[in-house]
């Protein structure tokens, strides 16, 4: 479906070019919800925006490709797509729904005409035949269309406007969905909401989905697979399953035992001590190397490349992964649950 | 849903449940709520205060031109004082033999009613037959100027902000903000140096005035055409001083926009780019600038003196430059009361206007939830 | 004793010089703050302190008169053959002192009751923000107009302090609404704990954190100001004496000078002196602006 290779991005600063993203790469097969984790600053976002060639002015692609397969099985490379192409491509192929649902919708016009743009610009039909999609695609998020379409965004709450903004997604019938930090900005109550209507959409409908966040509890309900990124690059790719019971790299493990349990006992919570590194001046060596437990010297002389670990499909940049399968031991057990266990 | 009892209809109480006093309390209250309402009133009081500080400034002051026109019409016909009061009071609206809050009064009075009072000069005729000879001419050559330099300043604004940075921004953006630095006069004073001594590209003396006589008023190509030669010089002085606020204005709107985040969504979703710029950009950046125009167009107004001074155009700015050197008081307040009438209305205009074009404002309650 | 004081008075000596410094860096980064600056400088050098050197020259010469420039003159002769530069010099000090007058009366009504209206609240914050509000739709230019003329100002003094009057309403609303966002900011909240009275916690506290806007409405309070008296000026409308920038203007207006081909000098001098003066304020102010609002000065 989409193949991520190399790819990497600069953002040209007055201090220099800070690297955003280095060496990313990742496939997303038909039908699989991918999540993509990491903390703010990672460059998960980034790198995100550039699969739409959204990227600001200040970021430039240094290298890598952006491999999409239509329906049809044709493969483009996004990179060399034209602007009438590029155009299409965007929403009715992969449709990239970003963080701040709040301020998504042009505020001067209604939610109607939003839709009806989307739709012209794709040749989608007659307003008739817009006006009937969008209908269909408000129902399907269990919202009433004619209140919505008649509204002006900023009459509708934040929950609202981020359900409209992935029915309006869904329009084209894309095959990927990319979703920047769909729950963020939104209560407990209505995060719960979106995920379930993520998953029962997604169920429904098929498309393949990307979702970027920084909350690991995401990923455990929706996700086929999962990478963490930290410092701009991949530092694990695995199942859901293989992550959360038996992951392979220090960060990982530090990201499982820094989610905090609803129910039990206080005081299971670790952060990870120290501070992401400066992307403008990275160390030669491993990047996370700073902050990991179980750093030996060799760390510091090189970034290490991904390695394939003891398990079929699961990579992990870290000279040191089998000291952390020995670390987080039986695979019975998540290790989020183990860390509040002890 | 719940039905009235009899007790309830007595009271007075509607099937809504409130009583007739609070309906009639809450529709007043809506009333007033709405904007238009409110403005109105600030409005009113404005120029109620300019009504007030000029009636005082005329007949309070030592020296007040009241008096020195009874002296003067006392000095040169020799009629007793009494007489020279009633022909003052008749000219002024006031009747002088009354305390000064009955003339107060009394000439707040006439001003609802419209009445003017007549020119000092003039004798019989009365201020608003001067006025409408000539505010036309005002608001012809202001509003064009405004008007050409609002559109034009919009679009170059907008251009300036897509090509950021570009020699076409550096361009427009000094060249707008240096000639509306100057002030307008001097402008004025420039073109007629430069335009028409130096090089002798423009008939000057010819262009003075609104018409030339001997050209007959009517839709006519030629009327217009001559009111067009007339009015051109003015009409520049305006369109260049102007311009370069409404270039820096869009420009800035127009980044900040570009910016906002339903921009790049719009991008995402395929928008073309036309559809973008207007209505999603160009209809964003403009409503900050929709009320500044009407701002604008009042205070123009009021500062159209100085241009039409020098370049001779009868306008109100030169009426009452007339009229202040040849001392027409009544001609003076009338001329100020008109100019604060227009300043007041395009202020309310823009509030107005405003809250028509930002569906976030002025709405009766949202649908939130 | 003595040795340990010197550095620290060295520092307190060098404090103004270096925030001087500072600034100027700042500006160095905006050429055209840098010579608005300049231009400023020169022409309030120029207005006020070249006078001492190069007092007034009344000397009448018939048969000079409208000459081109020479180095006698370098800005050519007027309509009695006197010196354009001469008159140049003399001629900005009243023009520029109304202008900055009027801009510090208005500064200091519009801090005063602003502030006032802010940290005192209450009715007298709603009586002092509705006069406001009305005053801020008075059109400036005709009331000041007619003033002029019914009031026969022959001081300079009355016509800035008019221009105050008119003119404080837009400062006033900015300052109270900033007064009133730091109202409720800790430091001002442990001054008042302080017990530290009404006018140390305006004068102290919050002040210096409006310097922005205050150095910027003055910047702009004086532009118009000078607009409005060099406008009155031209038109005659203020009794005029002296020499001055505007009496030049009138004259020439009056003496026909527009229409004659070699007058150009004595009509163009006053003409650009007063409009390069103003743009010098303007892209001071424009660079200022630039400066103290961090979101422009970060974005790309």
């Amino acid at each position: 479906m989409l193949s991520v290779r190399h790819l990497s991005i600069d953002y040209l600063t007055r201090r220099g070019p800070v690297h955003s993203v280095r060496d990313v790469s990742f496939d997303l097969h038909k039908g699989e919800t991918l999540a993509v984790i990491g903390e703010s600053g990672s460059g998960k976002t980034t790198m995100a925006v550039s699969l739409v060639r959204l990227s600001p002015r200040a970021a430039r692609i240094t290298a890598g490709q952006i491999l999409y397969r239509t329906a049809e099985g044709e493969t483009i490379d996004v990179r060399g797509l034209g602007t009438d192409e590029l155009r299409h491509y965007r929403w009715s192929e992969l449709a990239m729904v970003f963080q701040a649902a709040l301020n998504a919708f042009n505020p001067v016009i209604t939610i109607w005409e939003q839709f009806h743009d989307t739709g012209q610009a794709h040749g989608y039909g007659s307003a008739k035949k817009i006006r009937q999609r969008a209908d269909e695609l408000l129902r399907l998020v269990h919202l009433e269309p004619d209140r919505m379409l008649r509204a002006y965004p900023h009459e509708l709450s934040g929950g609202m406007r981020q359900r409209i903004l992935i029915a309006m997604s869904l329009m084209l019938e894309p095959q990927v969905v990319v979703l920047d930090e769909p729950t963020t900005a939104l209560d407990i109550l209505t995060q719960r909401q979106i995920i379930d209507l993520l998953g029962n959409l997604k169920k429904r409908l098929g498309f393949s989905l990307v979702f970027i966040s920084h909350d690991l509890s995401i990923a455990a309900e929706l996700a086929d697979r999962v990478i963490t990124m930290y410092a701009g690059t991949v530092v694990e790719r695995a199942s859901v399953q293989d992550l959360f019971y038996r992951p392979r790299h220090p960060y990982s493990v530090g990201l499982l035992r820094a989610v905090p349990r609803v129910s039990g006992e206080l005081g299971s919570v670790e952060s990870i001590a120290g501070s992401p590194p400066d992307l403008i001046r990275l160390p030669p060596g491993c990047t996370y190397e700073p902050r990991c437990p179980l750093r030996i010297p060799e760390c510091r002389e090189a970034e290490p490349a991904l390695l394939a670990v003891d398990l079929p499909d699961h990579d992990a940049r870290c000279i040191r992964w089998q000291a952390v399968a020995e670390q987080v031991g039986s695979s019975e057990v998540p290790v989020a649950v183990k860390a509040a266990a002890s | 849903m719940a039905a009235t009892t009899p007790v309830q209809t007595q009271a007075g109480f509607d099937a809504g449940g409130r009583s007739t006093y609070g309906a009639a309390r809450s529709l007043v209250g809506g009333i007033w709520g709405t904007p238009l309402v409110r403005a109105l009133a600030r409005g009113l009081l404005t120029t109620f205060v300019v009504v007030t500080m000029t009636f005082f400034l005329i007949r309070l002051l030592p020296g007040n031109p009241v008096d020195l026109y009874i002296n003067q019409v006392i000095a040169e016909t020799g009629i007793t004082y009494a007489q020279a009061a009633d022909q003052a009071s008749g000219l002024f609206n006031l009747d002088l033999k009354a305390p000064l809050h009955q003339q107060y009064l009394d000439y707040l009075g006439r001003l609802v009613r419209g009445d003017l009072g007549a020119s000092l000069l003039s004798q019989g005729t009365p201020v608003t037959t001067v006025i409408l000879a000539f505010l036309p001419w005002t608001l012809f050559a202001v509003g064009t100027g405004l008007l050409l330099s609002f559109v034009l300043g919009i679009v170059l604004g907008l251009l300036a902000a897509y090509w950021r940075n570009s020699v076409f921004d550096t361009a427009v953006s000094s060249i707008g903000s240096l000639v509306s630095s100057v002030p307008n006069y001097l402008v004025a004073l420039l073109l007629v140096v430069f335009l028409g001594t130096q090089f002798r590209l423009l008939p000057i003396t010819q262009m003075r005035g609104a018409s030339t006589p001997g050209i007959p008023p009517g839709f006519t190509p030629s009327y217009i055409g001559d009111v067009l030669f007339h009015g051109a010089l003015p009409i520049t002085v305006f369109f260049l001083t102007l311009i370069g606020h409404w270039i820096l204005s869009m420009k800035s709107a127009t980044l900040a926009t570009l910016e906002e985040d339903y921009v790049t969504v719009a991008r995402a979703r395929g928008l073309a780019d036309r559809r973008i710029t207007s209505a999603y950009v160009g209809r964003n950046a403009i409503l900050p600038l929709v009320t500044q125009f009407a701002i604008a167009a009042g205070y123009v107004v009021g500062g159209a003196i100085f241009v039409e001074s020098i370049l001779v155009y009868p306008g109100v700015g030169l009426k009452l430059y007339q009229a202040i050197q040849q001392r027409d008081y009544t001609v003076m307040q009338g001329i100020v009361l008109i100019i604060t009438v227009s300043v007041v209305a395009a202020n309310i205009l823009a509030d107005l206007l405003y809250s028509r074009l930002d569906p976030r404002i002025g709405r009766a309650g949202g649908a939130g939830g | 004793m003595s040795a340990a004081a010197t550095p620290l008075t060295m520092a307190r000596l060098a404090g103004p010089w270096v925030k001087v410094v500072d600034f100027l860096r700042l500006l160095s980064g905006r050429p055209i703050g840098l010579v608005g600056l300049a231009g400023v400088i020169f022409f309030v050098l120029l207005a006020f302190v070249v006078p001492f050197f190069v007092p007034y020259d009344d000397k009448v010469n018939v048969t000079a008169i409208y000459e081109a420039p020479t180095l006698a003159h370098p800005l050519g002769t007027d309509s009695s053959g006197r010196d354009v530069w001469n008159q140049i010099i003399n001629g900005g000090r009243d023009i520029l002192l109304v202008g900055f007058l009027a801009a510090f009366f208005s500064t200091v009504i519009a801090v005063t009751f602003g502030s006032l209206a802010a940290t005192v609240g209450g009715r007298l914050d709603t009586a002092i923000l509705g006069i406001t509000d009305i005053w801020l739709t008075i059109p400036h230019l005709p009331v000041l107009i007619v003033a002029a003329a019914v009031l026969n100002l022959s001081n300079l003094l009355y016509i800035a302090a008019i221009l105050a009057v008119l003119g404080w309403a837009s400062l006033l609303r900015q300052i109270r609404a900033q007064v009133l966002s730091l109202r409720e900011r800790d430091y001002v909240e442990a001054a008042r704990s302080l017990d530290l009275g009404l006018f140390h916690i305006i004068f102290r506290e919050i002040l210096p954190s409006m310097r922005s806007y205050i150095v910027i409405h003055f910047i702009f309070a004086m532009t118009g100001a000078i607009y409005a008296v060099a406008g009155l000026m031209l038109l005659g409308l203020v009794p005029l004496s002296g020499i001055n920038w505007g009496l030049m203007l009138n004259l020439a207006n009056v003496k026909g000078a527009i229409f004659f081909k070699d007058s150009i000098w004595y009509i163009l001098s006053p003409i650009l002196a007063i409009a390069l003066f103003q743009l010098s304020l303007v892209w001071l102010s424009s660079a200022l602006e630039d400066i103290f609002n961090p979101r422009l000065r970060s974005g790309g």
